[in-house]
């Protein structure tokens, strides 16, 4: 069994796992560029339950289908999360439940890292930029308007918040609330998925459709109908394309027990660390991370990672 | 080692831009008009407060020929202090331009980092030097016009003064009755303001226009404490909400329907309890006579919001940002209240005038100095600190008017006892210095990422300012280490 007590992975081991390569890294941009070392966060469940103390004989990776050789390493620290909330005026009827789930972050979530908060609806706004301090953030969210807009600009607000993020050193994580609709947005899906295909970001979405779809279910058409699942698919897109997590919750506690799982998550995330070029061909370069035990198998392990990378 | 070259880059073409003189204006320093054991005196007496000028104008001995020359002096000097900075304005914008151009060019990840950075600081650097020739030393020099004035003049509206004051004449002025403070009628149908003041709020939180508010009980307790007592002994009839903004704007504004938002900047610069009751008081006189409804209607909030939202989506590249930071990034401190307050709050020579005289009653009932808001309004206008708090003097009416009808109506309230500090108010420093610590600890932590900075990873923007306890016109003197660049907010990324 390669599922090792978390206690076992010692410092000592993830310092040689990462190696001398890791020095070399701190010194690089990590935006994704042709020839960058790429940094890759995965997290492994069995059975719905994270998988804690693999190591690296336990990974496989492969990109564009060639096996790469892999390390792992030490999580970057901090780490630089940005809540990324909708307040278009529907979001109105779900503000109690995000309100549950930012106090959850404020209770629950660990100390240290910088956190910033960004708010859309037909613009995107920096509430508060990055702060170590969690009050800040969830002050910030208090007294944050809601906007008369009806108009969503999920679109943007992902590709620009990526974008900014692209240009900053450190980890990060997008933890995106919001229905998913996009109305306004300059930018398409597919502007915001190259964005993402070519950072390093990992996005944890929250929908809100489940409570936006019981608000509206006795009117609506099959139409809106279509579009609250096409949002919905949105999230999706965008989480599984960064290697992140999807929730739904259809209830304040479940809200707030979808942030106490991006907190879990991102901590339990493995970080490899492979030397790998990107070609600036402007395709999308798959990425497919396997794990096996000492026999070679791999038995019923579900592995979450980015789908690839493409080169900006 | 890259940061550290481009700020010596930044600092040498300040030392160079200084020694360019300016166009269109005068390029040379005034000569000095009058001998000097006049001039020297005179210009001294004009760095003194306000208060000491009431005092001892009647006793000083200028001719009105000495006082014509200084007065032509300032006027010269001010043409060229302005002259001077606005050619510095037109070097870096001519120097933006030239990276600009530079933009064309194909160059490396790091060359293309470089250049950004410099556009950016430079871009900072010339909107500072315009708010500094467009504002800050025009008013400078127009408090400095105001003491001549005063040296000139109060002497004969002393007499005056007293005149009224035996005759009984003075009675008979506009609000002269504040034996009936809270119970005249200032203005008629202020609840009617209440929605006004609560659509400006919503709008300028979801436009980001509105700071932070700070949270610690001590600061936030105190500053509604001495809201509601000054309140409650004015003509405001509706609740008073006082909310107190975490940001380093020297300013304090009040929207319609008792809505009143003290900004740290001014808790941070207040010297005693009568100077911040003063400035408090002055805000509540705004609302008490509906100066906001009578010229803020909901056209024009929204007008002012998306003006200041189109200059934000033509000048930012990205797109995210909040109007209100950006702001204060470009702008250095000036903040919230250059581009909003007056426009947003419409104020006016005749309000400004009348929320004077009502602050200056309010206070006074409330059983402060009333001496304290000409007392802060002179630091503002005098020192360095004036600067962060612009948008509080911007267009506001002439300062000598100002100041004579302030210590006017301060002579014909009854004399009572009158308190200048307090216990708690040096509590509430205390308490504030903690929250400014913090604010500032992280603001300046080096490794702090952004999503504001166009471009992370640059050194902060150098803010063009002026050694402390020296007057804002200093700028503008020979010696280039008064323009050297000072490190300011950081804007670092990694």
């Amino acid at each position: 069994m390669p599922a090792k007590p978390r206690a076992t992975r010692t410092a000592a081991r993830q310092i040689i796992a990462g190696g001398l390569a890791l020095t070399f890294w701190a010194a690089r941009v990590p935006a994704v560029e042709p020839d960058a070392p790429r940094n890759l966060y995965v997290s492994v469940e069995r059975d719905g339950r994270p998988v804690e103390g693999l190591d690296p004989t336990n990974f496989r990776l492969f990109v564009d289908g060639s096996p790469a050789p892999v390390q792992l390493a030490p999580q970057e620290q901090p780490a630089q999360v940005v809540f990324v909330i909708e307040n278009s005026s529907s979001a109105e009827y779900y503000r109690t439940e995000i309100a549950a789930a930012m106090q959850e972050f404020e209770e629950t979530a660990p100390e240290g890292h910088w956190y910033a908060l960004v708010s859309f609806a037909r613009d995107v706004e920096v509430v508060a930029d990055f702060t170590r301090r969690k009050e800040n953030i969830a002050s910030a969210f208090d007294s944050m308007g809601q906007s008369g807009w009806q108009d969503i600009s999920t679109f943007d607000a992902v590709y620009n918040v990526v974008g900014k993020l692209r240009r900053i050193r450190g980890r990060h994580i997008v933890v995106l609330i919001g229905s998913g609709l996009d109305r306004y947005s300059e930018r398409s899906l597919g502007d915001a998925e190259k964005q993402l295909q070519a950072s390093d970001v990992t996005i944890y979405a929250i929908g809100t459709g489940t409570l936006l779809r019981r608000q509206y279910e006795p009117y609506v058409f099959p139409g809106l109908r279509m579009s609250e699942m096409q949002a919905r698919g949105v999230l999706e897109t965008l989480a599984e394309d960064s290697g992140g997590k999807v929730w739904f919750p259809d209830s304040a506690s479940g809200f707030a027990d979808a942030m106490r799982g991006v907190f879990t998550d991102m901590a339990l995330q493995y970080r490899l660390f492979y030397a790998g070029g990107i070609p600036p061909d402007g395709k999308l370069h798959k990425i497919n991370v396997k794990i096996v035990d000492f026999g070679g198998r791999a038995p019923g392990y579900k592995v979450r990672a980015r789908k690839g990378w493409r080169a900006a | 080692m890259r940061v550290q070259a481009l700020t010596a880059v930044l600092a040498a073409e300040l030392v160079l831009l200084a020694s360019i003189g300016g166009c269109g204006r005068r390029t040379t320093p005034p000569a000095t008009p009058l001998t000097p054991t006049v001039f020297q005196p005179l210009r001294q007496e004009l760095n003194k407060s306000y208060a000491e000028l009431f005092r001892i104008a009647p006793t000083l001995e200028y001719s009105q020929a000495q006082i014509d020359s200084m007065r032509e002096y300032l006027k010269q000097a001010e043409d060229f202090c302005i002259g001077r900075v606005d050619d510095r304005a037109d070097q870096y914008e001519k120097q933006l331009a030239a990276y600009q151009e530079k933009l064309r060019e194909p160059a490396t990840n790091g060359g293309r980092h470089n250049l950004h950075c410099e556009i950016q600081n430079t871009r900072a650097m010339m909107n500072q030097a315009k708010v500094l020739a467009q504002t800050a030393i025009p008013v400078s020099y127009e408090n400095r016009k105001a003491k001549l004035d005063l040296i000139q003049n109060w002497p004969t509206d002393l007499k005056t003064i007293k005149q009224q004051i035996a005759s009984g004449a003075y009675r008979d002025r506009r609000w002269g009755n504040v034996e009936d403070i809270g119970f005249r009628e200032v203005a008629s149908g202020q609840e009617d303001d209440i929605k006004t003041g609560q659509d400006a709020i919503r709008d300028m939180k979801a436009a980001g226009l509105m700071p932070r508010a700070i949270e610690d009980p001590e600061v936030v307790n105190y500053v509604r404490n001495l809201g509601a007592r000054i309140a409650s002994r004015s003509d405001l009839q509706v609740p008073l909400h006082i909310t107190v903004l975490n940001s380093q704007e020297i300013n304090a504004f009040a929207l319609p329907g008792g809505y009143l938002f003290i900004e740290r900047g001014l808790l941070e610069a207040v010297e005693n309890e009568s100077q911040l009751a003063g400035v408090i008081a002055h805000e509540i006189a705004h609302a008490a006579a509906r100066h906001g409804h009578k010229l803020m209607v909901r056209a024009t909030i929204s007008s002012i919001i998306y003006q200041a939202a189109e200059v934000a989506a033509i000048m930012l590249t990205g797109g995210v940002a909040s109007i209100g930071i950006y702001y204060a990034m470009q702008y250095g401190f000036f903040g919230l209240g250059l581009v909003l307050n007056l426009n947003l709050l419409g104020v006016s020579r005749e309000y400004e005038l009348e929320a004077d005289q009502l602050g200056i009653q309010y206070a006074w009932n409330s059983g402060y100095d009333p001496s304290g808001f000409i007392n802060f309004f002179d630091k503002m206008a005098s020192k360095e600190g004036y600067v962060r708090g612009i948008s509080w003097f911007h267009s506001h009416p002439p300062f000598y008017q100002r100041m004579v009808e302030a210590q006017r109506e301060i002579m014909f309230l009854p004399a009572r006892p009158a308190i200048t500090n307090t216990r708690e108010f040096q509590q509430m420093k205390r308490a504030l210095a903690r929250v400014t610590a913090e604010a500032r600890a992280e603001e300046s932590e080096p490794n702090r990422p952004s999503l504001l900075s166009p471009e992370p990873g640059c050194p902060p923007p150098p803010i063009i300012s002026f050694q402390d306890q020296r007057q804002v016109e200093d700028v503008c003197q020979l010696n280039p280490e008064q323009l050297a660049p000072r490190h300011g907010r950081s804007l670092r990324a990694d």
